[in-house]
């Protein structure tokens, strides 16, 4: 009995002794460091920088990026195959940690969803993404034969609405969609039946719109949907980042304004520029080339992560790769879109662009899995 | 392992499926990316170079206004002003009950000022101009306790000498929306620009106000400007030059309004008190060619006043009745003309061959030709028998009324409405031409049967001309009103001979580096083809007014062997006041170089103060000294 695919495919072919993908870790610091450099755009040059410091943010996030390439290279050292056996215990901790919030969490933008201590603060929904695509891909794994049934779906759909219910209460209903993409990308690649995921897509929308309809939904976030679908609405309120981030964007043209040269971005027209709205800083300043490129790197890592999940063992290493992919995918999608106005505002982060250790050192913990899910492929 | 490996095909297959599905959303995005950036970045382009930068209108500086000899009566200067963005204060009640203490104005004043500018515009009201020393301190040290307000040098309006010749001057003022209706280009006009809003102000607002520039700011998203990015410099005004002599001026309006003051402390002849002396008016023309040299209207006001906008206070205290209309130019507002007006039945009657230079009449103190209605001399003895010269010497009231009822006569015969004629053709009835706005009345009025058709159209009794319509007309009442300016601009007819002039302000306009514009030559609007020897007689009567007549008192001290000064007094009845007193003069005769018309409302004779500031003019004048305090008055 074959656990799962990999163990015939091992039989088959011979992987090396030692292997170590390097375009995982060189992609994330070019990455990085362009994230870095349009965060430093964004704040430090100009009159108009947010703290006296101009290279406070700058600073800041190459520490963070240090860090979180650090821990990519840590989190290789293990064998991710331990984390199958005790996927139970990290599930229950992850929930404890984004229960924390609730009770010590600090208010920004009219949610709880940052634990903060000396100038620092940690977002456990960023990190809490990458233990779930741990558990997730360990509770899937673990189901002996076909991870199909309408059993596995629904017990999936407890795995993962747990945590969402814990991001919903704080609320950050982005990032809860993340988890959702997180679900919905492994499971189609577990292999759910297609009327599954139809009906799944329906329950989705049934409960969003009860949601809003029920007023459970934060007025600015209708709002945000309300923009979404029609930008001409309110223009100075909720439209107008919306219309400002357009307008930056569009107006970087073929090659940009050229660095640190964005009237848009230096005259703070457009709003949470160094986190949320960072695409429009790229745009504006370095144009559709400068997207292309941007674009061509997460490709390179995406292209990578799928990769290595074909060249993985087992499901488990599979299931990760491909909640990874899913999380980065959909965060990517999320982010530009809003920016570019084909996505409601949705709060999410760009991976490696906006500013924010939370994100960007989750980022590169969930590569790092997919490194090591590399490095220990042949171990099984 | 048959099962496994179809599940091993599989999972690879979904795999590549959700490389595919990123791989789509990813295009989608760089598609749109694509259209955004490449197809219509250019539009985006646009909005965001509009984004960035606000052009804010630089002032032009206003043209001066100068008197004949280059001194300055009207002018700007920098002033240390309180500013403030309306966004930012309109809505802050503690910031605006501050300022009010602060700068002594009251709320509605800064609410009012604050209103000239929509709430969302970026630009800045001028609160108040010219503040004191500790102000200044103190607002520096609030500066971040009161925002949208700020201390700024901006150029104000200045009017040197106050109220000197403020009715001419006029003043100017934030445009407002009456103002906006009347001009014919409101679309050139900004908010916060300045636009005349009175007399030569207003009449030569186009070549005054220059054009004004432009600055081009960049601005943040919060609208605060954060460097300039161009300025295209304005230009400033034309120069207006006057025929005003500032000094003439000054003098007019002195003796004016000490007249007025010494007329308030005479008994009035009605018994009743004093003499109101509610204003007057004095004109001085050019005889050599019809120049204003001064017009003096009292009482004035100062138009510094209006420089930022006037406050409600000095507004209430300037339109309160008590204070006797101080914004009307008496100098161009009509009064009955009284005995002034009789040198025109005297010419009209010498032309149509009612009378000649020794037709006489004899006044017994009352004229009874059209009894049972009595006209009565102002001397009730009466002057006895009296030629045209005496008549006019003595002002006799019953000698031009027969000469009415002969101009009468010949009306009814069929001559036409003789007295009307001759009025018109000395241009009474119709607006004299100056270049000032047209004040209530400025055209004065000439009776006619026409006019008091149509005026009685809803009363038929009176709607048809009388017999004695023509008499109270002959005498300067009635239905005859005339301005000072009128009167002036008749007497320097016949003192030219027959000259009618377009009076004129303005001489020449400069640009502000002195390149001549235009120039406004002396205008004579007709020849009036009386005979000359007509002329000559009349000035003979007139002369004879201040040598022996009716102003001989006040003229007594004068040296009219010298200078000798043809004038004639009028003395008007108004219904419900005193007498208006008038004198209407020109000298020296034989050489005539000053026109002078004082015209002051409720003080009685025009024999007394009206003559009496006269003379005291032409003392100026002409260089004299000043007679002894003790024989005035």
């Amino acid at each position: 009995m074959y656990e799962t695919n990999h163990e015939l495919r091992s039989g088959l072919g011979s992987p090396p002794k030692f292997s170590f993908d390097f375009v995982l870790p060189l992609a994330s610091l070019l990455l990085g460091l362009y994230g870095a450099l349009l965060i430093y755009s964004a704040t430090g040059v100009g009159e108009f920088w947010l703290t006296q410091d101009p290279y406070f943010y700058l600073k800041r996030q190459i520490l963070f990026l240090i860090v979180g390439l650090t821990l990519f290279f840590v989190v290789t050292i293990f064998n991710y195959a331990v984390l199958r056996g005790v996927w139970i215990w990290i599930y229950f901790l992850n929930l404890a940690g984004l229960s924390l919030v609730h009770f010590f969490g600090q208010e920004v933008h009219g949610s709880r969803s940052w634990l903060g201590w000396g100038g620092y603060g940690i977002q456990p929904s960023e990190f809490g993404k990458i233990v779930l695509i741990i558990t997730l891909a360990a509770f899937l794994s673990n189901r002996k034969g076909e991870s199909r049934s309408l059993k596995d779906v629904i017990l999936s759909l407890i795995h993962v609405g747990m945590p969402i219910v814990l991001i919903l209460r704080e609320p950050d209903i982005g990032m809860s969609l993340v988890y959702l993409a997180i679900l919905l990308g492994m499971m189609f690649v577990a292999g759910i039946r297609s009327s599954y995921l139809i009906g799944l897509g329906i329950m989705g929308s049934a409960g969003v719109v009860a949601m809003v309809s029920l007023g459970l939904v934060k007025e600015h976030i209708v709002k945000r949907l309300i923009v979404f679908l029609n930008p001409a609405f309110d223009p100075l309120g909720a439209g107008y980042a919306l219309d400002q981030s357009k307008i930056a964007i569009g107006s970087g043209e073929l090659w940009g304004k050229g660095l640190f040269l964005g009237s848009q971005t230096h005259l703070n027209f457009v709003p949470e520029q160094h986190t949320d709205f960072i695409f429009s800083v790229l745009g504006e300043e370095l144009g559709f080339m400068g997207a292309l490129l941007l674009f061509l790197l997460y490709g390179l890592l995406i292209w990578r992560c799928l990769a290595v999940a074909r060249k993985s063992r087992d499901l488990f290493g599979i299931y990760i790769c491909v909640g990874v992919v899913s999380m980065l995918v959909f965060q990517i999608f999320i982010n530009v879109g809003m920016a570019i106005g084909i996505m409601p505002i949705a709060g999410l982060p760009l991976p490696f662009l906006s500013y924010g250790g939370s994100s960007l050192i989750s980022t590169l913990l969930g590569l790092g899995l997919v490194e090591n899910v590399y490095i220990h492929r042949q171990t099984l | 392992m048959i099962i496994m490996a179809y599940i091993s095909e599989d999972i690879e297959r979904r795999l590549k499926l959700l490389g595919l599905i990123a791989l789509l959303l990813l295009a989608v995005v760089l598609l749109r990316l694509g259209f955004l950036q490449v197809m219509v970045g250019q539009v985006y382009a646009l909005r965001a170079e509009e984004n960035r930068y606000r052009s804010v209108p630089v002032q032009a500086q206003r043209g001066l206004i100068l008197d004949r000899k280059g001194k300055i009566l009207v002018g700007n200067r920098p002033a240390v002003a309180v500013t403030a963005m309306p966004s930012l204060v309109l809505g802050n009640q503690a910031t605006v009950s501050e300022l009010s203490d602060i700068l002594n104005m009251s709320a509605e004043d800064i609410q009012r000022k604050l209103n000239y500018l929509d709430q969302s515009s970026e630009e800045r009201v001028i609160l108040k101009e010219g503040i004191d020393e500790k102000t200044k301190v103190y607002l520096s040290e609030r500066r971040n306790e009161l925002p949208g307000v700020s201390l700024e040098v901006v150029p104000v309006r200045n009017y040197p000498g106050g109220d000197l010749a403020a009715h001419i001057l006029g003043y100017a003022g934030k445009v407002s929306e009456e103002d906006l209706k009347r001009i014919a280009d409101p679309q050139s006009y900004h908010p916060t620009d300045e636009i005349g809003k009175s007399g030569l102000e207003r009449v030569y607002e186009n070549y005054l106000r220059g054009s004004s520039g432009q600055k081009i700011m960049e601005i943040d998203s919060h609208g605060r400007p954060v460097r300039v990015i161009r300025i295209t410099e304005s230009v400033p005004g034309s120069n207006i030059y006057l025929s005003i002599d500032l000094d003439i001026q000054k003098k007019a309006e002195e003796v004016l309004e000490k007249w007025i003051y010494l007329a308030r402390q005479i008994e009035s002849e009605d018994g009743e008190g004093f003499y109101k002396a509610t204003g007057g008016a004095v004109v001085i023309l050019d005889a050599s060619n019809g120049e204003v040299l001064a017009m003096a209207s009292f009482p004035a006001y100062d138009p510094n006043l209006f420089v930022g906008g006037i406050s409600q206070k000095d507004w209430k205290y300037l339109i309160d009745p008590a204070y006797y209309h101080p914004f009307n130019n008496r100098a161009i507002r009509s009064y009955a003309p009284a005995s002034t007006y009789k040198v025109i039945p005297a010419i009209a009657g010498l032309e149509e061959g009612v009378l000649d230079a020794n037709t006489t009449f004899t006044c017994r103190g009352v004229w009874r030709e059209l009894e049972p209605y009595l006209w009565h001399c102002w001397f009730k003895p009466g002057h006895g028998p009296s030629n045209l010269e005496r008549a006019l010497e003595v002002s006799c009231g019953v000698f031009f009324p027969q000469i009415g009822l002969e101009l009468d006569r010949k009306r009814r015969l069929g001559a036409g409405e003789l007295l009307q004629n001759y009025s018109f053709l000395f241009g009474l009835g119709e607006a004299s031409g100056i270049d000032l706005p047209p004040e209530f009345g400025s055209a004065g009025r000439v009776p006619t049967e026409e006019w008091k058709r149509e005026f009685n159209q809803d009363n038929s009794e009176n709607a048809r001309w009388f017999v004695g319509d023509t008499i109270n007309m002959v005498i300067g009442q009635g239905d005859l009103l005339a301005t000072p300016l009128q009167i002036a601009n008749l007497y320097l007819a016949i003192a030219t001979r027959g000259d009618l002039y377009v009076p004129r302000l303005a001489t020449k306009v400069e640009t502000y580096d002195g390149q001549l514009v235009e120039r406004f030559e002396p205008k004579i609007k007709r020849k009036i083809g009386v005979k000359r020897e007509y002329f000559d007689l009349i000035e003979r009567g007139l002369v004879r007014v201040t040598q022996k007549g009716t102003a001989a008192r006040a003229f007594a001290d004068f040296p009219l062997d010298q200078i000798p000064v043809a004038g004639k007094t009028g003395t008007a009845e108004v219904v419900g006041r005193q007498h208006t007193a008038w004198f209407a003069s020109y000298a020296p005769v034989g050489d005539p170089q000053y026109i002078v018309v004082v015209m002051v409302e409720e003080a009685g004779a025009g024999g007394g103060v009206a003559a009496q500031a006269s003379q005291e003019i032409y003392r100026f004048l002409f260089g004299l000294e000043e007679p002894q305090e003790g024989k005035e008055g």
